[in-house]
């Protein structure tokens, strides 16, 4: 074992051509697995498989199983969630959706509850820049990726039918299926809806009194469909493209308030995009990729009330983003490659504000990356230019912005006969100002500058033998240093008047660690282990006279962590997982009013597949929070208690 | 008649008696509330009006989950406790308490987010009753004022609610302009400034005049962003806040024929019988003013002896004793801090500091403890 393990390794030098061909299937694909371990910077990944076995119900619960990440949840399936990275905010968090990545130019962070786990064939987060560099330079602009990527189509035609019920009138149909219309073009769609009253209970302890009360005004229907083509144009080239549209019509409950449980608060949301990506290995040493997408997405925040004029706000956003990239690839040499990638997009925003400017902007972004692997020595190194151009079609506009964002990473295998690496990276980034941030009447500041960040990583991978009883075991340990500079925060100067400003650092020292395995009792019984913990120490450096110095950052806990254990067998499978978060403050001033106490949540999962021909039928029941454990991820928005799901899936 | 009552209600405490004198630094969760003296006291129409100390109303922070609180401030003893509410009640004020009055018996509080009015008993701060304006026609409660047994509420859903304190409900609402913010009564008149502020940045430029009589309002126009009324009883003054940009924020005197004649630039008023005390801290100024006009002869001095505060959230003058208190948001990294708990400056009546006091997050208002003031 020790034997083919080397060999894998050696394997490589050989290959090295061939994996950078396909590193962009292996964001989209499972691929060879074990590029966690071999990968210069921390890559966390959850394919198909661990989503049941680690009994992972929906996105938030798998971003918790993913070391160094801080979740944003405003509770339930409408509440809104974001994902940040080590410290940093989650505007340095890029989403990546088969391929192409997200952006809100409006508020620089993805909303990621609109993204069911259906239709997803891996998850993986990536913390700097790795040795994947055959990828469009804007992947390269955030400081980590969080990356969403569909079930691979597959060679057959197939149909799955699914059903999902569950507590607090949960509802969400599924249909995909795919076929070829001819040997060379493969049609695939799917379609979903979702309804769920979300109006789960919760206890409200104000001194003497101890309520138990409901989320009101909850209610979410949404839907989403996609239709997806693969073209094989010739043996070396293929384009695939998708249509995507979502619609999404959710009452918020807004905060629990104190003797007020009156909202009417209301949002909808639209979004539909079309995107492509054609590939052509030119030749031997060039390859070539083409990405191109065009998005819309429209939002309109409702709210009545007597204050508001005419007793009603009706605010609409609406947003475009033309995008249009290309890389190329060179292996001139053996154990070198090297990329160029040049990256357009425009984005605009406008609304029915009367203090509408209609910002817009323009991005190129260019990054040139070298590669040198040999099989024990993976190393990486990017250049990435940044020009944004800004301008507002009534108004001032911010002025544009030249950076250049050095990153490199490497991996070194210690042993020739272990699969042990040490891994260490430096990545130097920032994110641009959202258009809140530089534009939004009375917040927004024209002068506002981007949020720099930098960040060291080192750590270990380990591998283990498998043997007969061991299937796989893979260890990480990666410890870091961050750095954030021109933090940029609201200032008020009052409750109606705000103004941002680049006022803040912060230093943050952290450890990730994960354990992975899957031990195999017998011929057919296995049992699958996932864990990780982080620790993050996020510190605010901006004054040593302020009262923030060296006080945790806001909603940063300190510790986190997660395990699972999956049991594999003839009869029922089952799973049993939870999530621990210590405590955090909603300020950087860390005062004790501000506490949000830490919590564990635990679930359980049962399921079995039957095989009936080519048909295959899975059942699947969840639950969750079964301790039935009140907790609040973000202050006065409380998380659901103990809750189930049951799912029948048919596929053939 | 009524009028008589309420006097009867306050004349007891006649001891000096202050809730504030409890200086417990570690109180008893289940404190022994001081007991109500009479509860049918005999008339003392002739009692001079007192005041014994101040309150700061602190609204929290919505954002940061930090609730509303209530802090006083004992003139004898130059103390100051907090959370009266909380530890009298062992339950919240609320979130985002934004006005107060002392009248009576009692201490009302307005709660906007809350959308509730608390009643409180004056001296123990027990509660009384609260009110829940849910289904009521006036929400949203921003400021109050007191007079003859009725306490006026502006409504920032456009009324102004009127509270009787015998049956301690609201017994009518009048509409007013969009978003009434701070209002004030002189003679039989109540007014309230329109800001329709949450037509931002299409800010109101009327106020209404509320008869006290019949009940009925009518509008008339003044600057732009009217905020705040304030008022003796016999001179009139209003806060145009402006558009934070070109147009200033400024302290207008209203006539008696209800016309505006420009006093100085201003982002905060307070009144008593003689002088109109200003603040002026336009966004982004380099230093703050703080000027005391004197309302009979137009001359202006300075108001304080000494130094201000950091950040201004409110200011107010005791009617009886002239005691000046000036609420401040703490500074951090050179900015105002919305998380953190502020301060407050208490000056006497010539500006000189008597002391600078903790208070709560957000404190935005202030009230006296007096009576007999009616």
């Amino acid at each position: 074992m020790l034997a083919l393990w080397a060999a894998v390794g050696f394997a490589q030098v050989g290959e090295a051509t061939d994996t950078i061909v396909r590193l962009n299937n292996v964001t989209i694909e499972s691929g060879r697995g074990k590029k966690e371990v071999r990968s210069t910077a921390p890559l966390h990944r959850i394919d198909r498989e661990q989503l049941t076995v680690a009994g992972i119900t929906d996105i938030s619960d798998a971003i918790h199983r993913m070391p160094g990440t801080v979740l944003r949840d405003y509770g339930g399936a409408g509440g809104l969630k974001t994902i940040s990275v080590r410290g940093f905010g989650a505007g340095h968090t890029g989403v990546v959706y088969d391929g192409v990545m997200l952006s809100d130019c409006q508020s620089g962070q993805i909303d990621l509850s609109r993204y069911s786990l259906d239709n997803v064939g891996e998850l993986s987060l990536t913390i700097g820049d790795n040795d994947d560099i055959f990828i469009p330079a804007r992947a390269a602009s955030s400081a980590a990726t969080f990356a969403i990527s569909s079930i691979p189509s597959g060679e057959d035609p197939y149909f799955t039918a699914q059903m999902r019920v569950g507590s607090f009138g949960y509802g969400n149909p599924f249909v995909r299926g795919g076929g070829n219309v001819s040997s060379k073009l493969r049609l695939t769609g799917n379609i979903d809806f979702l309804h769920t009253r979300n109006d789960y209970p919760f206890t409200l302890i104000n001194g003497k009194n101890v309520t138990r009360e409901r989320r009101s005004n909850s209610m979410m229907n949404s839907g989403h469909g996609e239709i997806g083509a693969e073209w094989k144009i010739s043996d070396h080239q293929s384009l695939s493209a998708k249509i995507y549209g979502y619609h999404n019509g959710r009452q918020l409950p807004g905060p629990v308030i104190y003797y007020n449980n009156v909202s009417h608060e209301r949002l909808r949301e639209s979004n539909v995009f079309a995107q492509a990506i054609y590939r052509n290995r030119l030749s031997q040493i060039v390859s070539l990729r083409v990405w191109g997408k065009f998005d819309w997405s429209g939002s309109l925040y409702m709210d009545k009330n007597g204050k508001y004029p005419g007793g009603e706000l009706n605010q609409h956003y609406w947003q475009r983003e033309y995008y249009l990239a290309g890389a190329m690839l060179f292996t001139p040499w053996r154990h070198w490659s090297f990329d160029y990638s040049a990256d357009w997009s425009f984005n605009n925003l406008n609304s029915n504000l009367s203090t509408d400017s209609k910002p817009r902007r323009t991005s190129i972004l260019q990054s040139a990356a070298a590669r040198y692997s040999n099989g024990r020595l993976t190393a990486m190194a990017r250049a990435l230019l940044s020009i944004y151009l800004n301008s507002a079609l009534y108004g001032d506009n911010p002025k544009n912005t030249s950076k250049l964002s050095p990153s490199i990473s490497l991996a070194y295998r210690l042993l020739q006969t272990e699969a042990l690496y040490l891994r260490a990276g430096y990545k130097n980034i920032f994110r641009m100002p959202s258009f809140n941030e530089a534009y939004f009447d009375h917040y927004g500041s024209l002068d506002v500058l981007p949020e720099s960040t930098e960040q060291l990583n080192l750590g270990f991978t380990w591998q283990a033998s498998a043997n007969s009883w061991l299937s796989s075991l893979v260890l990480t340990a990666d410890g870091y240093m961050n750095k954030v500079k021109d933090k940029i925060v609201a200032m008020p100067y009052n409750m109606f008047i705000w103004r941002v400003v680049n006022l803040g650092k912060v230093r943050v020292f952290g450890i990730d660690l994960t354990l992975n395995s899957k031990i195999d009792l017998s011929q057919k019984q296995s049992l699958t282990t996932a864990i990780n913990y982080s620790y993050q120490r996020a510190q605010v450096r901006t004054s040593p006279e302020s009262g923030e110095w060296m006080k945790q950052v806001a909603y940063t806990p300190l510790n986190s962590g997660s395990a699972s254990i999956g049991w594999e067998n003839p009869w029922v499978n089952a799973s049993i997982h939870g999530t621990a978060v210590s405590a955090r403050f909603t300020t950087n001033d860390n005062l004790p009013a501000t506490r949000i106490d830490g919590y564990g949540e635990f679930g359980a999962t049962l399921w079995r597949t039957f095989r009936l021909g080519n048909k295959k039928l899975e059942l699947r029941a969840d639950l969750i929070n079964m301790l039935d454990k009140q907790y609040e991820v973000v202050a006065r928005y409380p998380m659901p208690g103990r809750s189930w799901q049951a799912t029948v899936k048919f596929e053939f | 008649m009524r009028k008589n009552l309420l006097y009867a209600l306050c004349c007891v405490f006649t001891l000096g008696i202050s809730a504030c004198s409890n200086d417990d630094p570690n109180p008893d969760p289940d404190p022994d509330p001081i007991p109500n003296p009479n509860p049918n006291p005999t008339p003392e129409p002739d009692k001079d009006p007192e005041s014994l100390g101040l309150f700061v109303l602190n609204q929290g922070n919505m954002g940061y989950a930090i609730e509303g609180s209530l802090t006083c401030f004992d003139y004898a003893t130059a103390s100051a406790q907090q959370n009266l509410f909380q530890t009298a009640n062992d339950r919240s004020l609320g979130n985002t308490p934004q006005t107060a009055v002392a009248y009576g018996s009692h201490i009302y509080i307005g709660v906007y987010e809350s959308n509730t009015i608390e009643i409180i008993n004056r001296w123990t701060f027990e509660e009384q009753k609260q009110i829940s304006l849910a289904d009521a026609e006036g929400q949203s409660p921003r400021s109050m004022v007191a007079k003859d047994g009725m306490v006026y509420i502006s409504m920032f859903n456009g009324y102004v609610s009127r509270l009787d304190t015998l049956t301690l409900e609201i017994d009518k609402n009048v509409k007013v302009g969009p978003n009434p913010d701070i209002i004030a009564i002189r003679g039989n008149y109540l007014y309230a400034p329109n800001s329709n502020g949450m037509d931002f940045p299409n800010y109101g430029t009327t106020a209404s005049k509320i008869d006290l009589s019949s009940f009925t309002a009518t509008t008339f126009t003044v600057g732009l962003n009217p905020t705040q009324f304030a008022s003796n009883g016999t001179d009139l003054f209003l806060l145009c806040k402006g558009n934070y940009g070109d147009v200033a924020s400024k302290v207008y005197r209203v006539g008696d024929d209800d016309s505006l004649a420009e006093i100085a630039e201003a982002t905060f008023i307070a009144i008593d019988d003689d002088d109109l005390y200003y603040i002026n801290a336009p966004w982004g100024a380099p230093s703050i003013a703080y000027k005391k006009y004197d309302i009979e002869d137009a001359s202006t001095e300075d108001m304080l002896a000494d130094g201000g505060v950091e950040s201004p959230a409110w200011i107010a003058v005791d009617p009886i004793e002239g005691t000046i208190v000036i609420t401040s948001y703490s500074m951090d990294n050179g900015w105002a801090s919305y998380g953190t708990d502020g301060y407050a400056k208490i000056y006497d009546e010539d500006g000189n500091l008597i002391k600078q006091i903790s208070v709560g997050v957000g404190p935005v208002w202030a009230f006296f403890n007096t009576y007999n003031l009616d």
